[in-house]
């Protein structure tokens, strides 16, 4: 081996030793640091996953407190949310045990309950040679056409339901009789989804907002929307 | 009859009958553990439905983490996760129209003129009735008149634009559809400026403005003279518009 050859590989061995050197003294990244990654990163995903669908989906924020109204990654409209609770079944005075993974995943196939009464008109066009009819028929704003109540349900896919509660659900109105019927539907509807398989709620997701705007999302949730609770840990 | 112990009920009857008193005994004693038994049940059937049911609890938000700085990360595993985050994030953020967007709210009647979370404009609007037109005599042709629902692009804008009426404007009114095209030219009607977005569909305004907020159109989004002039000044041809 010649002189200038063993220099190289001296030097060669002295560079790759410093380098294990150095590589031996970095730490390793934390386990928590990668798990949050990867928590992150699945959340992203979910993000992205509805907004390249073609479903409308809503997005609940427990941080900010809102709920929001979206398609294809932009928010079409915002509802400041006044409480926010979780409801577990409980028979007996046995609780059940919430889905696995519920507030990870999205819930598909949303459908209001109860639901959205939508009745058509039909134009009855004069015929050849009668007037029209010079009474035109005002038509009913929003409120009218679609009542909306004042307490509804999303109920999704695997048992899982959004409750809207208005603001103005519980305050009295209406005589000592209609809020005492009103109660007693309540606790016989909570009393049948608890006990009945087929209208069991696995968990549900109580959500109040205004009132005024509760019964707006009430007429114009499009069907089938998805919904997704947002835990970002920023 | 007083409801007591028995010896009253022996004291106050006649000796002389002893079997209809028996009987009466025997009905008021069944009739007590009749209403016993009622009782107790009302009182377990409350208790058991106290136990049924939800019970709500306040949903926490997590606890706020701070995200490790990529200069920490020296893992082949932990640097690819850290690169895929920033994919993602800007995947998301391209989705969201760098400039003005339109949102209509079909139902309730609004129209939103957004930038980012901004609203810029709320005005109240007039979506599709959502009446059906069948065509008579032997036609097979019938029309809904619904604002359509999805994503649309703003892909012209007009002013003083001119109505060319289609065949259900003319069927509507009892009226046999025309022969020439310039029998079907309105003025006026769209008011002083439309914003096409696809199929026959525009924002447009309308000369009937007291039926703002109702559902009034034939599918078109009919809006008030002003709100109008600052939604077609401000929104550019290429503005996406989301209609739910």
């Amino acid at each position: 081996m010649s002189h200038s050859t063993a220099r190289i590989a001296g030097f060669t061995l002295l560079a790759a030793a410093t380098c294990g050197l150095f590589a031996a003294a970095a730490p390793p990244d934390d386990a928590a640091a990668i798990e949050r990654l990867r928590h992150e990163n699945a959340r992203l995903k979910r993000l992205a996953d509805l907004a390249s669908g073609d479903d409308f989906y809503l997005m609940l924020d427990p941080r900010k407190r809102v709920l929001q109204l979206m398609y294809e990654g932009v928010v079409l409209n915002e509802f400041p949310v006044l409480d926010l609770a979780l409801g577990e079944r409980r028979v007996l005075f046995v609780t059940s045990d919430l889905p696995e993974g519920w507030e990870d995943q999205i819930w598909d196939d949303g459908q209001l309950d109860p639901p959205r009464q939508v009745r058509r008109k039909e134009i009855i066009p004069p015929k050849d040679g009668e007037p029209a009819d010079p009474v035109e028929e005002i038509p009913p704003t929003p409120e009218e056409a679609v009542p909306a109540p004042d307490r509804y349900w999303v109920r999704y896919a695997d048992g899982r339901s959004l409750e809207i509660v208005g603001d103005l659900a519980d305050e009295p109105s209406g005589g000592l009789l209609h809020r005492s019927s009103s109660a007693v539907r309540l606790r016989l509807s909570d009393l049948a989804a608890a006990l009945l398989p087929s209208r069991a709620d696995a968990l549900r997701l109580r959500v109040t907002l205004r009132d005024d705007q509760a019964r707006a999302l009430y007429r114009a949730l499009p069907e089938q929307s998805r919904f997704l609770l947002d835990l970002s840990s920023r | 009859m007083p409801i007591g112990e028995e010896g009253q009920f022996e004291a106050a009857w006649p000796a002389a009958m002893p079997a209809r008193r028996t009987v009466v005994l025997l009905r008021y004693r069944v009739r007590r553990r009749w209403l016993w038994l009622l009782l107790a049940s009302v009182i377990v059937g409350f208790i058991l439905g106290g136990g049924t049911g939800y019970r709500y609890r306040p949903l926490a938000p997590p606890p706020l983490t701070e995200p490790p700085s990529p200069a920490s990360l020296t893992s082949r595993e932990a640097k690819g996760l850290a690169r895929e985050q920033r994919q993602l994030r800007d995947a998301l953020d391209r989705k969201v129209p760098r400039g003005k967007y339109i949102v209509i709210d079909r139902t309730n009647n609004r129209l939103y003129l957004k930038q980012r979370q901004e609203v810029l404009l709320e005005a109240i609007c007039s979506a599709g009735s959502g009446m059906v037109l069948r065509e008579g005599e032997g036609g097979k042709r019938t029309w809904t008149f619904d604002t359509p629902q999805g994503t649309f692009r703003v892909l012209s804008k007009t002013k003083n634009p001119v109505w060319k009426k289609p065949d259900w404007a003319f069927i509507e009114e009892g009226l046999p559809l025309p022969r020439s095209h310039s029998e079907r030219i309105e003025y006026g009607t769209l008011g002083e400026f439309a914003l096409y977005f696809g199929d026959g569909y525009m924002i447009h305004g309308t000369l009937y403005e007291r039926l703002l907020g109702r559902n009034v159109s034939h599918g078109c989004v009919r809006l008030g003279r002003n709100d109008l002039r600052t939604v077609y000044q401000a929104a550019p041809v290429g503005t996406p518009i989301y209609v739910y």
